[in-house]
């Protein structure tokens, strides 16, 4: 399926937005201002704009914890100021300030965010099984990594998914890498899709340094299960340009990654890839690209005045007491 | 409107009266002065007079005996009234001046008889239940033994003067103003569960003083309460063992001021529990005094810990009362007594003949009533603003009683009445008799009060030739301290002889008796203690 | 007055929601077919949709209710045995307890957990242990069990209609306990104990199968003279220490029978919050009677290890002395 240029230009928008929002988020947490941790996307924030940029509100979605999923949600259309507010401890922010670094937009049917590697399969095995009773043609976009594979509960959710054949599309985002764990160690196979070919889920393995291509079976994906025709495998080969998150060394196994894999990756810059994609075909001139990385970096300028100005959230124990349960 | 009419208290002493026989008909038109009755109290029978004019509506019954200041009748202003005040009497049977807890009578159905703290003796002011010697609720027969109550003075098994099921409004322990509601009588085990389950709160208490009759207004006599104090008790735990009891227990004990280390547990594990503090507060024990606890606060060991309660209370506030509220001051002598303990030797000689041993104190007495004679207003009191001068002579004798424990002591003045009127063997025999009465704690009501003056010596005691500065015992104006005679060389005709001297002491309060009625005073009893036969006069 | 035996009432329960709210369904495995009678014949009524029966795959089972939860669903998660809630404890507990919370207190999570859970069958520990101490633990999750028939209908009602995650367990020894349940839908609140029986000499706190042998015990010692006071709890979180409190104010000794493993269960909690706040109304020790730490035996040793009538009379006569 191919792309029309207004497509093109919203997924090189978000690409653009989405990298100054992962570039902003690097710096703040090397300048100590954001709470918790980080995990950097830089290198491969192509599938989470492919995968939220034609999603309708109300179709749920699980964004993949690299880059926090802001690439994901700002291409949903998620304000991400309040994620940013949550991020640094405000009150403002959309857990209230209660956790530190998760989100949740509930009118976005982006519901929650937890440290478990897997927690997606579960979720949205739910939303998904919910979409289909609406019956509405939701889709579910679950987005995790090569190593969320691995747990017992990814086949699970596929398993439910295929047999009900749920409105799900399986986003994997394979960067070759959990942590140190080089995935050639941690799968037998080349490509995770197999996987999913095993239970029955059409499967296809594509570029995700390129954002277009990646779209491009995205869309095919979406229309296929807003049609009924249940769930997809989309494994978009990526690349992590950075560590696996700030703090931590980036190793391979356990010895350091070498500079020569390092050249080789930054060949394959998503951002320079689509800029040059977008300027070959003549969907936007230089002028106004530049004028796109302008109107990005007000947004992250001006979301970062909003965070930085909110009071830290300090409720007292009574009142944490209080939000434990729902009335 | 009725005008209450109570059973009089016709003496000092009496407590409650019996109904020989009314002079006048239920319904009759009573006039003032006529006789009334006939009312018998413990000692004899008096006939009455009315002290009003009305209706009379009789609430008491001819044979039927009530408590002093009881109301035992109305004046009426009509006929209707008097059946008034008898329908509304067997609902409701207050003394006027003690009032009911209102709300308890709304569910009972028959009548309701209060009782209040009784008037055990003339100088009480209130008494404290050590022990109901029934259970609330319990069919109480007339005369049985109701309540274990103690006074300043004297402690009493009251007995019961109602016949009914009885509920309790003071608990045991509770320290109850004279006349004031402790109990009712009623005629049923229900109306008791009604009146507790109408009483919101244990209503010890409630029930405001009834101002007293004037035998209150009497002089109160006596320094000293009666023994009944609790006995000591000595810790149930070794020096430094822990204390084990349930947390309930320790609470109780706490808020009754009870030491738990003198109460035994009764769990099988040893552990005091509820039913043991229980058990030890109805005992008294938190008036307990301890000794060999081994306490220590700041290095310095604890022999013993005495609480200041009952007796000691009481003395240690009249002393501080007598010394703060007079002018007393004391003047000391030496009289010759050589040719008294000659005299007495012929008394001692004649000890079977005569029934007693005749003392060295018979014959203080003897000279004491020979120098008020010469000098009436040594036998004086003040009551209210007025000094009152005694015709007879009651002789306040202080006595040293034992203390809670081995360490300490009580003191108590037993009063030997009208010694004016009697001889000295007379004099020695009831002397005796009291001291011994009082020591037993069978002291009656006279024995322990209205002294006109008081003896206290400290002969035999102290050491020889010791000369004190006794404190008053209020309201007597005037107070003798003999000491322990002493051998000493006098001129006598130009001659050194040795001669035996007694130091004695008069304490007196100036605001009463100036210098030189007391010094005459002293004078009339050194002159009959140095020459004895003065005293037969 | 109609009858029905207590699992009968949690089926009525369950009926009656998903008559009036079409949001409500239930999915577990074999639920179709209705091991327990609960959910047999529903499927008739409402079709596969409503009732669903799942792979052996707790996740995908649990993620169906949980995620179904969110987007405006009312699901009942069956996991047929208390201990399969375990499999996916991390996210039955964790997740589910730290939602509502985490995320700010914004979206709930109105999802009952339910399960066959109790001693007393010989089929050994994996079949048999108590669940509730542990679902107590983590915040954000309401736990309660019923232990009539009466209960169990208002109570299982009440917990569909809570808005938060609760895990209500039922007791196998309990299902065909047979009392007066009403016909019509009726709510108790969770987070309520109940008086079963009034007394004054020792409170005894019991729940599901345990209720009965105290009640029985009650009836037996009241004709000696000695009156305990039978409180049922119903729920552990929230827990009405209240009423308790105002118990032992009156009797001064408790006894909390707990059919689960002495070691760090509910009754520690409870006597440890007693404790607390009633340390002054106490004349004896609390005492528990709880399973000993051993996993549950499934031979004839399970009769003796559980708390007994015996066991119980023991402890009652011992803290009464």
């Amino acid at each position: 399926m191919s792309l029309t240029t207004e497509q093109m230009t919203t997924l090189f928008t978000n690409l653009v937005r989405a990298d100054h929002w992962g570039k902003t988020m690097y710096r703040r947490m090397m300048q100590g201002k954001l709470i918790g941790f980080y995990h950097p996307a830089d290198g491969a924030i192509a599938p989470g704009v492919a995968a939220g940029t034609f999603l309708n509100q109300d179709d749920p979605m699980w964004p993949h914890h690299r880059g926090h999923g802001i690439t994901h949600m700002l291409s949903k259309g998620i304000d991400i100021k309040y994620y940013l507010a949550e991020h640094t401890g405000k009150g403002t922010g959309c857990c209230g300030g209660n956790s530190g670094w998760h989100f949740s937009f509930p009118e976005d049917h982006v519901h929650l965010q937890t440290g478990f590697i897997g927690a997606n399969f579960m979720a949205c095995t739910g939303y998904a099984w919910a979409a289909k009773q609406n019956g509405r043609g939701q889709v579910v976009m679950n987005c995790s990594g090569d190593g969320s594979y691995g747990e017992g509960r990814s086949h699970e959710g596929m398993l439910m998914a295929s047999i009900w054949k749920l409105p799900q599309i399986f986003m994997c985002e394979n960067n070759g890498y959990s942590i140190f764990s080089p995935i050639e160690e941690m799968h037998p196979t080349e490509d995770i899709a197999t996987v999913a070919q095993g239970l029955d889920i059409p499967a296809v393995v594509v570029d995700g340094q390129d954002v277009f291509a990646v779209a491009e079976v995205v869309l095919a994906a979406i229309d296929r299960a807003r049609n009924g025709k249940g769930p997809s495998f989309i494994e978009a080969k990526c690349l992590r340009f950075k560590e696996h998150d700030i703090g931590n060394r980036d190793l391979r196994g356990w010895e350091p990654r070498q500079q020569e894999e390092y050249d080789e990756m930054y060949k394959r810059d998503p951002l320079v890839l689509a800029t040059e994609r977008v300027l070959n075909d003549g969907v936007l001139t230089q002028p106004e690209i530049d004028a796109i990385h302008v109107v990005a970096a007000q947004e992250v300028e001006d979301a970062e005045k909003f965070a930085d100005d909110s009071p830290v959230a300090r409720p007292s124990i009574e009142e944490m007491e209080a939000m434990v349960f729902a009335p | 409107m009725a005008r209450p009419y109570v059973m009089p208290k016709l003496a000092m002493a009496m407590n409650e009266g019996t109904i020989n026989e009314w002079f006048i008909k239920h319904g009759d038109k009573a006039e003032k002065n006529q006789p009334l009755a006939s009312v018998e109290t413990e000692k004899v029978s008096y006939d009455i007079e009315s002290p009003d004019s009305g209706y009379f509506c009789i609430l008491l019954q001819q044979g039927e005996t009530t408590l002093c200041e009881e109301i035992i009748a109305y004046f009426c202003d009509s006929a209707e009234e008097v059946e008034q005040m008898a329908a509304g009497a067997s609902a409701e049977s207050a003394a006027p001046t003690v009032e009911t807890v209102a709300a308890s009578t709304a569910a009972v159905s028959g009548k309701v008889i209060d009782y209040v703290m009784p008037k055990l003796a003339m100088a009480m002011n209130e008494g404290t239940i050590n022990e109901w010697l029934v259970k609330e609720g319990e069919l109480v027969k007339k005369s049985a033994p109701l309540a274990n109550i103690e006074t300043e003075k004297v402690t009493y098994d009251v007995e019961s003067p109602e016949e009914g099921y009885i509920y309790f409004i003071a608990q045991q322990g509770d320290t109850i103003p004279c006349e004031t509601l402790i109990a009712k009588f009623c005629v049923s085990h229900s109306d008791v569960s009604a009146l507790a389950a109408a009483a919101s709160a244990p209503a010890a208490a409630q029930a405001t003083v009834a101002p007293s009759n004037s035998a209150a207004k009497n002089p109160v006599t006596s320094a000293t309460p009666a023994a009944a104090s609790t006995a000591a008790a000595t810790p149930v735990l070794a020096e430094g063992e822990r204390i084990v009891a349930s947390p309930l227990a320790k609470k109780m004990a706490k808020d009754a001021g009870l030491d738990l280390r003198l109460v035994a547990g009764t769990h099988p594990t040893g552990r005091i529990v509820k039913r043991d503090v229980v058990d030890a507060l109805a005992r008294g024990l938190q008036h307990a005094p301890m000794i060999g606890t081994g306490a220590q606060v700041g290095g310095i060991r604890e022999l013993a810990r005495i609480p200041m309660t009952g007796m000691r209370k009481v003395i240690s506030e009249r002393m501080m009362q007598s010394l703060q509220t007079t002018a007393q001051l004391s003047s000391a002598w030496e009289s010759d007594i050589t040719d008294l303990l000659a005299a007495r030797r012929k008394f001692v000689a004649r000890e079977e003949a005569l029934g007693t041993k005749v003392s060295v104190n018979a014959f203080i007495i003897k000279a004491i009533a020979y120098a008020i004679k010469q000098v009436p207003i040594a036998n004086s009191c003040q009551d209210g603003n007025d000094i009152v001068i005694y015709d007879n002579i009651n002789m306040g004798i202080a006595i040293s009683v034992p203390g809670t424990t081995q360490y300490d002591t009580g003191l108590m003045v037993a009063v030997l009445h009208n010694v004016e009127r009697m001889g000295l063997v007379e004099i020695d025999i009831e002397m005796k008799a009291l001291i011994k009465r009082v020591r037993n704690g069978e002291g009656t009501a006279d024995d322990l009060s209205g002294s006109t003056i008081t003896l206290s010596t400290t002969a035999g005691i102290a050491p020889p030739g010791l000369s004190t500065t006794p404190v008053l015992n209020l309201p007597n104006a005037g107070l003798v301290g003999p000491s322990t005679p002493i051998e000493r060389p006098m001129v006598n005709n130009g001659e050194v002889v040795v001669r035996t001297m007694m130091p004695v002491s008069f304490t007196f309060d100036h605001r009463l008796l100036d210098g030189e009625p007391g010094s005459r005073f002293m004078s009339a009893l050194h002159e009959a203690l140095e020459n004895p036969e003065l005293m037969l006069a | 007055m109609r009858e029905l035996t207590y699992i009968q009432a949690i089926r009525e329960a369950i009926q009656l929601e998903m008559r009036t709210d079409d949001k409500v369904f239930m999915v577990g495995q074999d639920i179709r077919g209705g091991v327990y009678p609960h959910t047999k014949g529903l499927i008739d009524e409402f079709g596969p949709d409503r009732i669903v029966d799942t792979p052996i795959a707790e996740t995908g089972m649990f993620g169906t209710a949980f995620g179904a939860a969110l987007e405006g669903y009312r699901p009942i998660v069956d996991y047929m045995f208390g201990s399969c809630a375990f499999v996916n404890f991390n996210e039955s507990s964790v997740m589910t307890g730290q939602q509502y919370f985490m995320h700010g207190a914004k979206s709930s999570l109105p999802m009952v957990m339910t399960c066959a859970v109790g001693l007393g069958k010989r089929i050994g520990n994996d079949h048999a242990m108590f669940i509730h101490s542990t679902f107590c633990r983590q915040p954000g999750i309401k736990v309660a069990m019923a232990s009539t028939p009466y209960d169990a209908k208002g109570m299982f009602a009440s917990a569909i209609r809570d808005n938060n995650p609760v895990m209500i367990p039922w007791h196998t020894g309990v299902m065909q306990k047979r009392g007066h349940v009403p016909e019509e839908q009726y709510y108790i609140p969770l987070g309520v104990a109940d008086v079963k029986r009034e007394g004054t000499d020792v409170t005894v706190l019991a729940n599901s199968e345990q209720l009965y042998n105290v009640l029985d015990l009650a009836e037996e010692l009241a004709k000696e003279g000695i009156n305990i006071e039978v409180i049922d709890p119903r729920s552990f979180v929230p827990f009405d220490l209240d009423t308790v409190l105002k118990s032992i104010e009156k009797t001064n000794r408790l006894i909390i029978v707990d059919e689960d493993w002495e070691s760090c269960g509910m009754a520690s909690t409870i006597s440890a919050r007693v404790v607390e706040h009633g340390f002054d109304f106490l004349d004896a020790p609390i005492r528990r009677i709880c399973l000993p730490n051993i996993p549950i035996p499934g031979g004839y040793m399970e009769d003796y290890t559980r708390p007994t009538k015996e066991r119980i009379e023991a402890t009652i006569r011992e803290i009464l002395q």
